[in-house]
Parts: structure tokens; sequence; C-alpha cells
């Protein structure tokens, strides 16, 4: 019976996969989908593909320096991943902003109902991009304080200073233009209220 | 709701893509670290072999082969592929030349490799046996899917040796419009590599993994050769691959020149016509055509087949009957067949070939058929040998044909 079968953490398998690189396998079929849906929710499902595989190409062949002591390898993939978007966010914003504007998701998914995507996007392309970093490590990714200053290589207390202001923005900027007026928890409250 | 939770739904449908194109670009980073040559009891070999055959390929650090898509290397074979394999030793078992396989467990069958081709993947699983025969699968992943059960060939092939160091199966397939020409089979530990060696001059290494090779091929094209080289990357053997070579018992195929003659007319243990015929070929060969279940066998040229001495008479497995033939040579002039329970039966002997259909009674532990025995004009015992004995076995070399060694 091989090692792998017997589902090492990924700190184990990135252990072993430096004396047989197979090993590594293991890594990429348990993150493969949440890494490309964090892509593919970031950038066009093409380009996400392509990053998708480069992020694991990337660990794989730096997964010497992996030297966290947790058992988990997302904040480190997601880290990887994310640099690589940094490459494209000219053209995440962009495309954020056109999706503002026409309403038609570049992604090519339903991002939110009708008006709302619109809205959330253009908010979204209005944060600067280490705002967006954190805020999509926290929202998407579903990393903690401290997994996003690992991922990003960043101090904690930036972290919590940059989601702060994030979400500070993307409230006023809903509030103004309130994306879900009849769907929001307070209307469904109210109504249920009478 | 508050800010988050709109961030949180933004695109929350989004669903993860395919994984291959990223599994491939992560598995040539790794065979681009994969030794050469480790080995570690029965576990993969992960030699590199990888090649643009679908045309979506990178380059890989040896340049052509084919492009592995998947580690499956002592992953455990899902049930339905688990049960295949355990039919094939089942059966393999009723032969009185595998008549000592014993019964395998299915939880240690398990994947080898498997490569990306023009169809799809094609994935190679085995079952061990112990001092059996070697049984495996080629399975194409792509029909198996759309079928719901595994699809491909699976067979159990005598061991390898240095003298004959390996044996391969060539299954043909078509899938999605794209015809496929696969070979598979055990490689002997002798043979550090394998490459394919096109008449352009193209030298590519050949998917190895376990002691086992797997290799696709859009196209068989005449002069196209398998090359074994060992750890020092010196050349081995070298094996001609052509059309007419399908199978590994294929590639004496002649193109004949007139009217089969029957030498043997029999029926088999379901009462179906068992016939061996002689066919004139081109060349001046005569071709030894055995017919049985309806089916014709390949056209070898009979002196390939005839012994010059003893008896080199052989069981055949198929479908559901198993049938003795061969020659004998001129010294013999009587044959007997003698099994387990010590019963005895004549075989008959015509133009010094042998065609002879084994009752289902003796496929049984305790009936099965263990020799055959020669006896000259005056009865006197000039030849024995055990059924099954030279052809198959874990010592045994056998003869290839398309051997262009020198």
């Amino acid at each position: 019976m091989t090692e792998w079968m017997v589902e090492p953490t990924d700190r184990e398998a990135l252990r072993e996969s430096r004396s047989d690189p197979r090993a590594f396998v293991a890594i990429f079929e348990r993150h493969f989908d949440a890494v490309n849906r964090y892509l593919r929710r970031r950038v066009s499902a093409d380009l996400a593909d392509d990053l998708t595989a480069e992020t694991f190409v990337r660990a794989f062949q730096h997964r010497g320096r992996y030297r966290a002591e947790r058992d988990d390898a997302r904040p480190w993939l997601f880290g990887i991943a994310t640099n690589l978007v940094r490459e494209h966010l000219r053209r995440e914003k962009r495309e954020l902003r056109a999706f503002a504007r026409t309403l038609i998701d570049p992604a090519g998914e339903v991002a939110l109902p009708d008006r709302a995507g619109g809205v959330v996007a253009g908010a979204l392309g209005s944060l600067n991009n280490g705002e967006r970093d954190v805020l999509f490590l926290y929202a998407w990714a579903e990393l903690d304080y401290e997994e996003i200053a690992e991922a990003l290589a960043i101090p904690g207390g930036t972290v919590r200073s940059r989601l702060h202001r994030a979400r500070g923005k993307l409230r006023e900027l809903l509030a103004d233009e309130r994306p879900f007026p009849d769907d929001s928890d307070d209307v469904v409250e109210a109504e249920r209220n009478g | 709701m508050d800010e988050l939770d709109y961030v949180r739904r933004f695109r929350a449908a989004v669903l993860a893509g395919q994984r291959d194109r990223a599994r491939i670009a992560l598995l040539d980073a790794i065979a681009a670290e994969a030794p050469l040559s480790r080995r570690r009891g029965l576990r993969l070999v992960l030699l590199l072999a990888l090649v643009a055959i679908t045309g979506v390929a990178v380059g890989s650090a040896l340049g052509v082969g084919d492009r592995i898509v998947e580690l499956i290397e002592g992953k455990p074979a899902p049930p339905p592929i688990a049960a295949r394999l355990r039919d094939e030793v089942l059966a393999k078992r009723i032969m009185p030349l595998f008549a000592d396989v014993p019964n395998v467990s299915t939880k240690d069958a398990h994947g080898v490799v498997a490569i990306e081709t023009r169809g799809g993947p094609v994935a190679l699983w085995t079952v061990p046996t112990r001092d059996g025969p070697i049984c495996y699968l080629v399975e194409f992943v792509r029909l198996s899917e759309r079928e719901g059960r595994p699809h491909g060939d699976s067979r159990c092939m005598p061991h390898t040796s240095p003298n004959a160091p390996i044996v391969w199966t060539s299954t043909n397939e078509q899938v999605d419009g794209h015809e496929l020409h696969v070979l598979a089979g055990p490689v002997d530990a002798v043979v550090a590599s394998v490459w394919l060696h096109s008449p352009a001059g193209d030298l590519r290494r050949v998917a190895q993994a376990e002691d086992f090779f797997l290799l696709a091929l859009p196209d068989l094209d005449e002069g196209d050769r398998l090359i074994l080289r060992d750890a020092a990357g010196r050349d081995l053997r070298a094996f001609e691959i052509t059309p007419a070579m399908a199978g590994m018992f294929d590639g004496y195929d002649k193109k004949v020149t007139g009217p089969p003659r029957a030498v043997i007319e029999t029926t088999d243990s379901r009462g179906r016509p068992l016939r061996l015929l002689l066919q004139p070929a081109e060349d001046g060969k005569t071709c030894v055509i055995i017919e049985a279940r309806g089916r014709s066998s390949f056209c070898p040229p009979a002196d390939k087949l005839r012994a010059s001495s003893g008896i080199a008479v052989y069981p055949t497995l198929e479908g559901s009957i198993i049938y003795l033939s061969g020659s004998v040579g001129p010294e013999v002039s009587k044959l007997t067949l003698r099994y387990e329970n010590g019963e005895q039966a004549e075989v008959p002997i015509v133009e010094r070939f042998v065609l002879y259909d084994i009752a289902r009674a003796h496929f049984n532990d305790g009936a099965r058929p263990i020799e055959l025995i020669g006896g000259d004009s005056e009865g006197v015992e000039v030849a024995r040998q055990k059924v099954g004995q030279g052809v198959f076995g874990p010592k045994s070399s056998i003869w290839l044909p398309g051997d262009v060694s020198p």
C-alpha cells in the first residue's frame, strides 16, 4: 500500500514529495477545486485555468521552501495563486468595471441577480489591489487573518487594516446603491414583522 | 446582509473547471524531476515518456512520448476494474498451463499508469499473482465512462526473463473517430528504458511503470521499432512493430495464394467445428489455420510451427473451450494425453499436426491434462512434454516475432 493512500496531511505530502515527487499529486487532487474556483471568481475561466496550472507547477517547483508548521497548505497555495493574479490585476479591475457598466459578467457567470452583480462588481473594482487580495482571500478562500498574512507575506496588522478599509468602502458604496433592495435580510425581516 | 455577504455571494455559483490541463502541466513538472531508474519494490518507476499525440502537449524533458496524465500507480482499482481482472485470472486458472495460478485478491488490483491519447486517457491496471501469469487490463477510459463498465482488453501473459525481456499485447480501438493502437505488456528488470524509434529517425521514450510499458500510436508506421536499453543506455534488443503485427503472434501473416485444405476436422466440447487447415501462401509458404468457434486464426507459415523433433503441442483458451494444437517430430507416431486422475486419451496426429479439444470435465482440479507422451511406430516412448511446458511460465523464455536484434 502506497503512502498516499492513507491520506497524508499536506505537510506530510509535501515532505514526502521532496524525496518522491509523485507525492505532490495528493496536494493537487486535494486543493485543485478550491484554488481553481477562487481564480475563476477573480478572472475569466480560461485565464483562471492557466493560472491554476501555474499555481501547482510553481508550488511543486518551490515545495522545498515550504516551511510552514501548519498541516494545511491552502494559505501557501492561495498565496501563490494571488501572486499570479497580480500580473493580471489591471485586467481584473477593468473587467469588474466593465461588468458594473454593462451588467454582463465577463467571467460568464451569473454573479448576482440582475443589477446587483453590476453594483457589487463596481464596488469591488473601486478597491485597491491590496484590499481586494485580502478581501477575496477572506471571503472566497475562507482564510483567517493569520493565514492571509502568511499567504501574502504581510504582517497580521496589515491584513486587518486592509480588510477593515475594504469593508468600509464597500459598505459605503453598497449602501448608496442598495444592490438588493428587495432581498436584504432587513427587508425580509421587516416584511415578516408586518 | 452586510457587505461581506455581498462579496461572498458574488460569483458564488462558479464551479471548478476540468483538472486535465493543470494535471498534465503538473505531471510534466514531476516527470522532469523523476529519476530514471528508481524502483522501490512494486512501486512505480516513473520514467519519462511524454509525447504530443494529442497535440496539446508541451515538450517534456526527454522530448516526445506518450503523455502520462495520471499517476495511478498503487491506487486500488475501482471494483469493476478489479472484477474484470479477477475474471481474467479465473479464466486462466481453467487453462492447464496456468493451473497453478493462485486465487488473487481483488483488493490487490491497482493502477499502474495512464497516458493521454487522441481518444482520451488509456489506463493500465494490474493484479498480482504469485508465480502465475502477469495479468493486466488496458482500459480506454473514455469508452468506459460512456458505457458504465470497463472497456478494454484484459490479458494474462507469461513472465519476462532476460532472454525474453518484453511481452506485449496490442489493442486497437476506434474512439471518437480516432484509430488507436495501444501496445502494453510486462518488461523485464534488465530493461531500464523502452524507446520508440520511427523510420524518420525520431526516438522517444515510452511510458514505463511497475515493470510494465504502455504506448499508444496514432498510426502504425512500417519500420517503427521498440528499442530496449539497459541502465547504461546500451541497446539490449529491438523489435519491429508493423501493422501486420497487431499482436504478439501476428507477425507471420502471409497473403494466401490458394484454397485451404482441411487436415484435421473435429468438434469442440460444444459441438462446434474445430478444424486445422493448410493453405498455400506467398513465398512458397504454407499457412496453418485453426478454425475454432467460427473464427480463423492468423496465417503463419507451417514450417515455423511444425516441430523438427519431439512434441510441440500447446493449449489455447478460446472463449469457453480449450484445445491443444501444434505438431510433433517425425519420430512421433502416437500421442497420448494423460490426465491428473489417471485417465488417458489418444490424440490423433495428422501430417504431424495435432488439434485436440479438451473436454470440459477436464477443466476441474484433479482432472486436468498434465502430460503428453509421444511414442514411435513400435510404441516405444520417444518424447514427453508437460502440458504448457516450455512456452509459458515464470522462468521460460518465449520467442517473439519481429526480433531484429543482431
